[in-house]
């Protein structure tokens, strides 16, 4: 008695302040009781102190003490319950059978490991989602249908696998006797049983169970070789293998599906030649070994994902729902009454409500709460498991709202939905997008003036999510949602007003190819100009101007060809400019179909901004109106800048390959406008001898650069000496004509 | 060079059409023979690159104008390849931190040691121009460095200053820290006045005297065109030079009456603010923003999409009788603006707040209409 009160007052003071520890010592000191209680009935330290003194003494006696602040307290020995050998060997001395030691050893070595949790009333180490796992196909709780279309299935294999036929001709066999499809495809909600009824159906039939599931290695030849390994081989207890890929839906699954497609597409080729064509006995048993002797079973939950578009066609699909609540009840209480459980029916069911049908986190919630499940159902928002509701039909309920119930409460349930369904981001875009559409109630804008900041907020909370990576942050965002409730919901909302349709995405797109185009039209800058220009301002500050630099605008736009000496400077300027650019000329055809000539990269989609339809009309108009003169231009351009020499001896070639060129160019003579003269040169055909070199109608392998390089210039009149030219005058009609003109009828045209 | 805008860009100190002063002092830098770092800033357009080239020539030469383009590649730490375009001539090199996006750090770090450690050796000058042995880095648009990379910058400022030279180039000098604003001069090129940008286009018009013939003779009417076109491109040079150009090539002949040719994307803005004073509804505003998301994906920048709405703001509630209390009216909308303005730069989902700037105003001028 007095050690242990002592004991205590050592611990406390040790506990309390170390120096006092050396002062106070053993005594026990009078002092003000700590702030703070100590209850050392179940501590370790007092309990081997105890024992430490004597054990014979306090066997089967309580204690009373007294502690400092007065409080009782009674301390129970702990019973030792553990057999030990000693005791044996205490009580009889002498004879001691080796036979009754190893008994009791053996019963030591069985006592104790259920000894140690003793802490809880009940002792049981297995999850009882396992320990009641159907073990028989009786067993099953809810879709009995689908759990004999199955069997009906697997038993198709029968013949395969076990070799033993069938006991009536079935239509929806193939040419060896197996399903037709050799992939059953089980998708479902998870906790619906789908594992275990694969599991128990092909136990049931007789077959050993291979399972290949997300925890294994799933990718590249490991698991082809490890699938060959099962579908072939026989298993030591000599029953046929069934392979069940458990959860095949993960994003990383290509290559396994990839595996299971490669067998079955095997498989159906080794089928086809086996039966049809009469093969040798050698090349038969090799076909054979490529044909599927053991049924697969694939198991998943979201059977629409991607990866398994390619493994759909080709399987037996299977779709496993939620079981009934009345099943799910039977097999509950079923249990409840094995495991002793006292549950009313009313909290029976509130737990299949919680879990929403599904059997395994009913009886995870059954063992682990079971006693404290009243105050569980008390607030069933806690446990209640991540709902799957899609996140439009979130932005729905946010914005009908629903007169019968309290605002305060609907913000309460949406709160929860949004925390839970975690999917605050698209919901919130969804609600930007149809902030317009929507029915309300809104004075001078105050609540849109609202909604402002809170997207602003919105925008803070996501970009520290993204840029620093702040996921904390993410809590917060379901706030936004519930400041449109709070703001726009109108119970004449319904999905018509709102707008699920993402718009922003059709601008991205739009913007991503403005941007490649500005980007394309500066990284072909040459080097001074590549500096001078931002590429930042290029959209906004120069191409605009640009643009109409190269598409200078006339008079007298229908007689273009008669233009006055100050009128050709302008085309000459933009044709130079638009060399600069690195813009080419070409044609394309419209909406119409009819060939309009196009600026390339398109820099009128930069610089056109107004959706105003006659506007581009009109502006494209203008373009394909002016372009070819610049063209032509552009083609003087470069034939100035070249020099003698090479063009002299492009002249010989061009001579030597003349006719067949005529008949390029009277096939490509398909212009709409009559054009009043097509224009042949020798000089330009550099690049592209022996190809058509219409004007007009555009070669097809032209290359717009060609004339960047700048040779030495080179005039007129040398030119003039060199070579003959030729103009084809109405092209391509019968009354075309062929003759020679100077240089002065060529230029001033 | 076919731009007028390059075509008649000063190519020495001397041939400077304005800021006088800033051209000496970068003359006496010139012939120094050495410089300090150096940080340009003013608005667009304004000549801060010209003066930096003509200044870079008068020290090495014509050198300076044999420019080519390197597309670099850098390895970032991540692994990810990193592929940028980089303009040099003999004696200098120039780089764009906005193409490499959030990676400039690694490029500022890398390339400047890169150039920094390689010391140039030129034995044709060796007695003459024994000073300039270093390089030139012109950094453009330096506003967009990261403050990583920024700080990147400030050691290697001092530590190779024996081989290398920086000069910045940016529009403000408000998101360049004050480490790097303390290491090197700084030089401020203003925008020119009507007057100056004035005597550039007449300039330009003297050399080209078939093209003079379609502007008109009087001299007043042609400076009453030059202020005009000044005032539409903001005293920018650049862009008033290339507006200039396509007025002539575009129209028969110049008159004053010629319409301005504005970019079609500030037409919109024009046509968005006078809907959005006229019409306070919520169909306006659903209209409003089918046309900014019009702007922004022709990549026009949401900042100067602000700044645009807010200036015609400004000038439509001058104009409109309806309007009482236009000065507290205009002040409020000023005061959006800037909220707006920092969101813009802080945010990054630009619609949000271009519609929210909008629907501001829409309140601001609903409170007080008649």
């Amino acid at each position: 008695m007095t050690d242990l009160s002592f004991d205590i007052k050592f611990s406390e003071s040790c506990l309390s302040h170390d120096g006092r520890r050396s002062s106070t010592g053993i005594a026990t000191v009078d002092e003000p009781a700590p702030t703070f209680e100590l209850n050392f009935n179940s501590s370790i330290l007092t309990s081997s102190t105890l024992s430490s003194v004597k054990r014979s003494q306090v066997i089967n006696q309580e204690k009373n003490l007294h502690l400092q602040n007065g409080r009782r307290i009674s301390l129970k020995r702990r019973e030792n319950q553990a057999l030990e050998i000693e005791d044996i060997v205490k009580n009889k001395s002498f004879d001691v059978g080796i036979k009754d030691i190893y008994q009791s050893m053996e019963l030591q070595s069985m006592v104790t490991p259920t000894q140690q949790p003793k802490r809880s009333k009940k002792i049981s180490t297995e999850l009882w989602a396992e320990k009641w796992r159907p073990g028989n196909f009786l067993e099953l709780a809810g879709n009995e249908r689908t759990n004999r279309h199955l069997l009906n299935w697997l038993r198709k294999w029968s013949k395969a696998a076990h070799g033993e036929s069938l006991p009536s001709e079935e239509e929806s066999l193939d040419l060896l006797q197996r399903p037709q499809k050799k992939i059953l495809l089980i998708h479902g909600p998870p906790g619906a049983g789908k594992t275990t009824v694969a599991h128990i159906i092909a136990k049931q039939l007789g077959y050993e169970v291979a399972e290949i599931n997300a925890s294994d290695e799933r990718a590249g030849p490991e698991v082809r070789e490890k699938v060959h390994t099962v579908l072939t081989t026989q298993s030591f207890s000599k029953k046929p293998v069934c392979l069940i890929a458990d959860e095949v839906d993960g994003s990383s699954e290509h290559g396994f599906i990839k595996v299971l497609l490669d067998i079955v597409s095997n498989d159906a080729k080794a089928t086809k030649s086996l039966h049809y064509s009469n093969l040798s006995k050698d090349k038969k048993a090799k076909l054979r070994r490529k044909l599927l002797t053991r049924p697969i079973i694939a198991i998943c939950n979201d059977v629409y994902t991607r990866s398994l578009d390619r493994l759909r066609a080709v399987s037996e699909i299977v779709a496993f729902r939620k079981s009934s609540t009345r099943s799910v009840k039977e097999r509950l209480k079923l249990i409840c009454d094995a495991e002793k459980i006292d549950i009313s029916e009313r909290n029976l069911n509130a737990i299949i409500d919680i879990t929403d049908c599904d059997l395994r986190s009913s009886l995870n919630l059954l063992q682990f709460q079971g006693e404290k499940l009243e105050s569980i159902l008390g607030d069933s928002d806690t446990k209640r498991k991540d709902s799957q509701l899609s996140w439009f039909s979130i932005a729905l309920k946010l914005f009908k709202r629903n007169t019968k119930v309290e605002k305060k409460v609907q913000v309460k349930e949406l709160s929860t939905l949004l925390d839970t369904s975690g999917v605050y981001e698209r919901v919130s875009n969804t609600c930007f997008n149809s902030l317009h559409s929507l029915t309300y109630q809104d004075a001078q804008f105050g609540k849109l003036a609202e909604i402002a900041d809170w997207l602003w907020f919105y925008d803070c909370i996501s970009s520290s999510i993204y840029e620093h990576q702040a996921q904390e942050m993410s809590r917060y965002g379901t706030l936004i949602p519930l400041k449109m409730f709070l703001n726009f919901s109108d119970p004449s909302n319904t999905h018509e007003t709102v707008n699920m349709k993402n718009s922003t995405n059709q601008y991205f797109e739009k913007k991503k190819v403005v941007n490649e185009i500005v980007k394309s039209i500066h990284s072909n800058l040459e080097a001074s100009l590549f500096s001078s220009l931002r590429r930042s301002d290029m959209a906004s500050q120069t191409l605009p101007y640009v643009y109409h630099i190269v598409l200078p605008n006339f008079k007298n736009m229908a007689r273009l060809i008669s233009l006055k000496p100050e009128e050709k400077i302008k085309l000459t300027e933009a044709a130079k400019v638009l060399k600069e650019f690195g813009f080419t000329i070409e044609q394309a055809k419209d909406e119409t179909f009819t060939y309009i000539q196009k600026l390339v990269p398109p820099i009128d989609t930069v610089v056109n901004c107004q959706n105003d339809l006659s506007h581009q009309k009109s502006l494209s108009a203008h373009a394909n109106q002016i372009l070819p003169y610049i063209e032509i231009e552009l083609k003087r351009l470069n034939i100035t800048k070249r020099n003698l020499a090479n063009s002299e001896q492009d002249f010989k070639k061009l001579q030597g390959s003349s006719k067949r060129r005529n008949i390029g160019l009277a096939s490509s003579s398909n212009n709409r406008k009559s054009r009043a003269a097509s224009l042949q040169e020798g000089g330009q055909t550099r690049d592209q001898l022996g190809t058509s070199i219409d004007f007009f109608a555009k070669s097809l392998n032209r290359d717009g650069s060609s004339g960047r390089t700048t040779p030495a210039p080179q005039t007129n009149s040398q030119r003039g000496t060199t070579g003959r030219i030729w103009v084809r005058y109405n092209e391509g009609f019968s009354n075309a004509v062929r003759r020679n003109i100077t240089w002065e009828e060529l230029w001033n045209f | 060079m076919s731009l007028w805008a390059d075509k008649y860009r000063p190519k020495t100190l001397d041939d400077l059409d304005y800021h006088g002063k800033i051209s000496n002092m970068l003359s006496s830098l010139a012939l120094s023979g050495d410089f300090p770092h150096l940080l340009f800033h003013g608005p667009s357009g304004a000549g801060k690159k010209t003066r930096i080239l003509a200044t870079l020539r008068q020290i090495y030469g014509p050198n300076i104008e044999k420019l080519k383009v390197d597309p670099k590649v850098f390895v970032t730490p991540t692994k990810r390849k990193l592929e940028f375009n980089v303009v040099s001539s003999p004696n200098h090199l120039e780089i764009t931190p906005s193409d490499m996006n959030n990676n400039d750090r690694v490029v500022i770090q890398d390339l400047l040691k890169e150039v920094a450690q390689t010391e140039t050796i030129d034995f044709t000058h060796v007695s003459e121009h024994k000073k300039n042995r270093f390089k030139v880095v012109i950094i453009n648009e330096a506003e967009l460095l990261t403050r990583d990379a920024q700080a990147a910058l400030r050691r290697t400022m001092e530590k190779y200053s024996a081989n290398i030279r920086l000069v910045l180039v940016c529009n403000s000098i408000s998101s360049i820290i004050e480490p790097i604003k303390s290491r090197t001069l700084l030089i401020r090129v203003a925008a020119p006045t009507d007057e100056e940008m004035g005597l550039v286009f007449e300039k330009v018009l003297k050399d080209q005297p078939e093209v003079a013939k379609s502007f008109p003779a009087d001299e007043t009417e042609r400076q009453q065109i030059y202020s005009k076109i000044a005032r539409v491109t903001d005293h920018n040079l650049r862009t008033g030079l290339l507006l200039l150009e396509a007025l002539y090539s575009y129209n028969p002949s110049i008159t004053i009456k010629t319409p301005m040719i504005m970019p079609d994307w500030e037409n919109v803005i024009k046509k968005l603010a006078i809907g959005i004073v006229s019409e306070r509804t919520v169909s306006k505003l659903q209209q409003s923003r089918s046309d900014l998301y019009e702007l922004i994906s022709h990549s026009i920048p949401a900042k100067l999409i602000l700044k645009k709405l807010t200036i015609e703001f400004w000038r439509l509630v001058d104009e409109d009788s309806k309007i009482k209390n236009t000065d507290t009216v205009k002040m409020d909308i000023v005061q959006q603006a800037s909220i707006f303005d920092e969101r813009l730069s802080l945010g990054s989902k630009d619609i949000f707040h271009l519609e929210g700037f909008i629907t501001k105003v829409m309140v601001v001028l609903e409170k007080n209409v008649l």
